[in-house]
């Protein structure tokens, strides 16, 4: 089952930081992950909060994609990690970025369906008092011990704002005892799942971000596990990551038909497959083709 | 060291000699070239000999001047010299110069100006003195051989030939003819052999290095992006690349298209950095023209591959010389420190008036090449790029034909060929104006203090017409870069 998203790239950024967060749309990433979570330390988690949420208010997040029409370019595809939810933080955070109209929330060590679905509550609460459509907010999970994977099925069907999940190698090495060689059959794991469930599978960051070699190594071996994309933590690694990330015959395929289709339909809203297509969706479709001719 | 000569009154052992010798004397001009970069200890120690034989109101025509000519500001002050004229002015000399430290304005020159301002006599050059990496007792010199062998001698050739007399200073004396000769011993008046001429490993001090910024690298690969899709690169062009890091990291998309396509460059222009050494080597660009080494390994190469050519910056960028290089470039890539609503760039002048930079090539190329591209980030450090009006017009917008940043592109209206070529293969392009006024959403504009008063510097144009005035101002505005 091919997911409807795209990004083979997403860039984390320190929401501690507010030179990189001002720079950080440009570097080419095809979604950023602006973080709460384990690049503020905890004594800077409000300040930090707050700092996001005026960035997120600043005209600093249209893409720098050189793809696509003139007359303007779109708002590159913004997720916020918050912190745990096993944290005291994360219901902070959420009332923080919600009302400023994100794409989604990376929510890490996810391990517990029913917490996802407190998740949800929580998120669509806030998405009512703050005028924003109910659903808006969706959410990649990140699976970072042993006992997440195991309930992983239940965890993807715990809302209908899952669209996809990322597997977080740190931890998982941490909470197991696994070494990074020994990873393969959780990250294989955890790709089936989601494909099951025809969401969007990532793959972890890579640590050593001057090793471009290796970057690929890994990058390749998830491509080869199905996984849709990986994230980076720096932005010199997202070119290699783009590289490896070509699309698919099927979701070029794909790509192709939902673009004449939307030239048919000239501006509407269609449904695709029982999947609604908007104009972002097209735009992004549209992108994929032309970058992939390029190559 | 020995010193010996096949015509021994050409030979002398110091500076001071080399100044009594020469017949150097109060009000004459005086050339350097730059090519040592940072490195250079030859301008000042001349100077200091010069003051020494109690010589004063000398005109200096030096081809640029860096960070480690400040000492020239003692010369200035003292009236040693009291006329400058240079490609460029940095740190406390360009603070001094602003603040008013001179009485006559300094005259600022793109390279291709200068060679035609002291060929056409409007810098007629008494005495060139030119640094050597090695000359031979007979007076034929270069700059690719010895301890602090640099590359090209591009402008010391030049000023060789316009010079009245010429003075090589050298640390490196052959006993034997030099195998290769950049300047021949006909135009070599005097060999002044010194301890050291300076310091080669400075040499790729003062050109931009090659950036870790990643925004740097966004705006390398649009502007490959631009120039592959559009077949504005192709087998057969030319080029030049500049020194900036944007510009050398181009290098590293261009190289993998052209190897793959079997495409070559027929040649780069201009200041010759390790990227395009590479280039020559790996065979994708078939010759260099080399007016300004930026990498040590220069030398050896120009020695060694009969591709990689030593040219005098005549050759390069004289308006008035119809077969100059620069009119042969079908594509130009070159930085700015600002550029305006109507294209014109400023690569000398901060934002806030400091003198910083050098015109270098910039104009000859913009105005030479069929496509010039400026490449910067639309904001540095909270500063605005893309400007209202650029404080210091130094290439006119004329010239210019699209701008790239790591926002995107922008092209002119009158290149509709582009403008076609980018919709086509859905490259999204920009209006200046929009940039414009995205930079000023971002980070506002700043402020420019009002100019007028005093010019303490003149742009000129190729041709000699004054462009911009920099004025006189209290403020030194602080360091920058």
């Amino acid at each position: 089952m091919i997911t409807p998203y795209l990004w083979r790239s997403m860039l984390y950024v320190p929401a501690n930081r507010p030179s990189r967060l001002q720079k950080c749309a440009r570097y080419g990433a095809d979604a950023l992950i602006l973080d709460l979570e384990d690049s503020v330390p905890d004594s800077e988690k409000a300040e930090s909060r707050l700092l996001l949420k005026q960035a997120l208010k600043e005209p600093i997040w249209d893409s720098a994609e050189l793809y696509g029409s003139n007359g303007g370019s779109e708002r590159v595809d913004l997720f916020v990690r918050i912190n745990a939810m096993r944290t005291r933080y994360w219901r902070e955070d959420l009332e923080a970025v919600i009302p400023e109209e994100i794409f989604g929330l990376k929510v890490p060590k996810v391990e517990e369906p029913a917490k996802v679905e407190e998740l949800d509550h929580a998120i669509s609460r806030i998405e009512k008092a703050s005028g924003i459509e109910e659903g808006r907010t969706k959410l990649l999970l990140s699976i970072e011990t042993a006992k997440g994977l195991l309930q992983l099925s239940a965890i993807c069907a715990a809302s209908a704002r899952v669209i996809g999940v990322g597997f977080g190698s740190e931890d998982f090495m941490t909470d197991t005892g696994i070494d990074r060689d020994n990873l393969r059959y959780a990250r294989m794991q955890m790709t089936l799942v989601v494909k099951a469930f025809g969401l969007y599978a990532q793959d972890s960051v890579y640590p050593a971000f001057s090793d471009l070699e290796g970057l690929k190594q890994e990058t390749e071996e998830a491509k080869r596990m199905g996984m849709d994309g990986k994230t980076a933590i720096h932005p010199n690694q997202i070119e290699t990551i783009h590289s490896v990330f070509q699309p698919s015959d099927a979701l070029l395929e794909k790509a192709g038909e939902i673009c004449r289709m939307a030239e048919a339909e000239n501006g509407r809203v269609f449904n695709y497959h029982g999947e609604m297509v908007d104009r972002p969706i097209v735009e992004r479709y549209r992108r994929l083709l032309q970058r992939s001719r390029e190559n | 060291m020995k010193v010996d000569a096949a015509f021994p009154d050409k030979v002398v052992r110091s500076l001071e000699d080399a100044v009594e010798r020469i017949g150097l004397g109060d009000g004459m001009t005086v050339s350097f070239h730059h090519h040592l970069r940072e490195g250079d200890r030859v301008l000042l120690a001349v100077l200091e000999a010069v003051r020494k034989k109690g010589i004063r109101s000398l005109t200096l025509c030096a081809s640029s001047l860096m960070r480690c000519h400040d000492g020239l500001i003692d010369f200035l002050r003292d009236g040693t010299v009291i006329r400058v004229d240079s490609s460029g002015l940095r740190g406390r000399l360009g603070q001094f110069v602003r603040q008013g430290g001179m009485k006559q304005p300094v005259i600022l020159r793109s390279h291709g100006g200068r060679a035609r301002a002291v060929a056409d006599g409007e810098r007629a050059i008494d005495i060139a003195f030119i640094a050597a990496s090695a000359s031979d007792i007979y007076g034929n010199a270069n700059g690719v051989q010895g301890d602090n062998a640099f590359g090209s001698l591009g402008y010391g050739i030049w000023d060789s030939f316009q010079a009245k007399k010429t003075v090589i200073v050298t640390d490196h004396l052959s006993q034997s003819l030099l195998p290769y000769i950049s300047i021949s011993q006909s135009h070599t008046d005097c060999i002044a052999v010194v301890d050291s001429i300076g310091s080669r490993e400075l040499l790729k001090a003062g050109a931009l290095a090659e950036k870790s910024d990643p925004l740097s690298t966004v705006i390398a690969k649009n502007v490959a992006t631009l120039l592959l899709a559009t077949g504005i690169a192709r087998n057969g062009s030319s080029i030049q690349m500049g020194s900036g890091g944007v510009s050398l990291k181009v290098i590293r998309y261009l190289k993998e298209a052209f190897l793959e396509r079997g495409w070559r460059f027929r040649h780069a222009v201009g200041g010759i950095t390790g990227g395009l050494l590479n280039a020559l080597e790996e065979g994708w660009i078939e010759a260099l023209m080399d007016v300004q080494s930026f990498d040590p390994a220069a030398a050896v190469s120009i020695l060694r591959n009969r591709n990689h050519h030593e040219i005098d910056v005549n050759t390069y960028a004289n308006p008035d010389n119809p077969s100059n290089m620069v009119n042969d470039l079908d594509i130009a890539i070159l930085s700015a420190l600002e550029i305006d609503l109507d294209w014109n760039v400023n690569v000398l002048t901060g934002s806030d008036g400091v003198l910083m930079g050098a015109i270098g090539g910039h104009p000859d190329v913009a105005e030479a090449s069929k496509l010039t591209i400026v490449v910067a980030p639309l904001i540095r450090e909270r500063i605005p790029i893309v400007v209202d009006r650029v404080r210091t017009v130094v290439t006119p917008g004329k010239d210019i034909d699209i701008f790239v940043c790591d926002w995107g592109i922008a092209v002119k209206e009158e290149r509709e060929d582009i403008r076609r070529s980018l919709t086509e293969k859905g490259i999204r392009f920009h209006t200046m104006k929009e940039l414009f006024e995205k930079a000023t959403r971002l980070v506002g504009q700043v402020n420019k203090e009002e100019t007028g008063g005093r010019p303490v510097a003149w742009v000129q144009d190729r041709r000699g017409r004054v462009l911009s005035e920099i004025y006189e101002s209290e403020t030194s505005g602080g360091e920058h870069r």
